[in-house]
């Protein structure tokens, strides 16, 4: 059960990170480019979250099936 | 029937189908490439045998490529056939490509290809039972189809991100809006041009962090590669493919050096 909320919130952060690679292509499109590159950071964050969330479901799967 | 000879016969059918299926899409990522280059070039008064040859030479690639039964060369044999050709497409071929429509397109097909390519069916045989699926403990982690659909999900999750940024660059009316108060049409263009290459590539990292480098510690630790020297069953394979990279690295460095200079 848990491993599966760990799944659901990682593919959540990576689904979210949409929203701030919108962003950044709304601030690059004005010539804000500070503005850009720090959405593009946190879009980047925002994956990498979701790849560790995504770990951890992983891990806990296999430990719910031994 | 005997159940052996059935379920050969059910990977023959397998394989024709596959086959079928692989040679539909490769031609059609063709037309939609280098078909109209290949026209252009027939229809011209000056056209040139040689550039034409280059156009048609996928095609050949494309039925070694069936034959090839190795995942990664077929993988990779047809789409880097197309790179002379691409060089050489006329302007306004290479401008028609390039617009939004037709470059979604093509990269749909080609990734279409790519998973039409990696799915072929294994070898029917008669005869001879198949090989079980590795179970817990038979060499595989017991997790083929959950592997299978954590790959599955990222993919999708990774095609929503590229539909949302291309939705950004070219149909957003907010975006649009932004450029259109950009000083002059080509600053315009370029602004466009900029944060276009700029998020592709962002995109291309997202891919690689969110989705093939999980992917792949997955399947490494599935498949346990040897990484020694001495535990590999043919070392010279490897010093094949060395030379293989090579090849296509002075390959793609020559083609270059002909555009720049030509």
């Amino acid at each position: 059960m848990r491993a599966r909320v760990y799944e659901i919130l990682g593919v959540g952060f990576l689904l979210g990170s949409a929203y701030f690679f919108y962003r950044t292509v709304e601030f690059l499109a004005r010539s804000d480019y500070v503005a850009g590159l720090m959405a593009l950071i946190v879009g980047f964050l925002v994956i990498r979250a979701g790849v560790d969330i995504s770990r951890l479901a992983v891990a806990e799967t296999r430990e719910e099936s031994q | 029937m005997d159940p052996t000879y059935r379920q050969a016969a059910r990977a023959e059918r397998g394989q024709r189908q596959w086959m079928f299926l692989f040679f539909v899409v490769a031609i059609s990522l063709w037309l939609q490439w280098l078909g109209p280059g290949a026209l252009a070039e027939v229809r011209s008064e000056d056209g040139s045998e040689s550039v034409l040859a280059l156009q048609l030479l996928p095609l050949a690639a494309l039925v070694l490529a069936a034959m090839w039964n190795h995942s990664i060369g077929r993988l990779t044999l047809f789409p880097i056939s197309f790179i002379p050709g691409l060089v050489m497409l006329p302007d306004a071929e290479l401008e028609a490509l390039t617009t939004a429509g037709s470059l979604i397109l093509a990269l749909s097909t080609l990734a279409l290809y790519l998973v039409v390519s990696a799915a072929r069916p294994p070898e029917a045989s008669y005869g001879v039972p198949r090989r079980r699926p590795a179970q817990a403990g038979e060499g595989g982690d017991g997790y083929s189809r959950s592997f299978r659909r954590f790959v599955g999900v990222r993919m999708a999750v990774m095609g929503a991100l590229f539909a949302v940024i291309t939705f950004a660059l070219f149909w957003d009316p907010s975006v649009a809006e932004a450029l259109a108060a950009v000083d002059g049409e080509a600053g315009r263009k370029t602004q466009h041009a900029f944060v276009a290459v700029v998020m592709y590539f962002a995109w291309m990292v997202a891919v690689y962090m969110g989705a093939l480098l999980p992917s792949l510690n997955w399947e490494y630790h599935r498949r346990r590669p040897p990484l020694k020297k001495e535990s590999l069953a043919r070392p010279g394979r490897l010093r094949r493919r060395v030379w293989i990279w090579l090849a296509l690295l002075m390959t793609m460095t020559t083609s270059t050096f002909l555009w720049l200079v030509l």
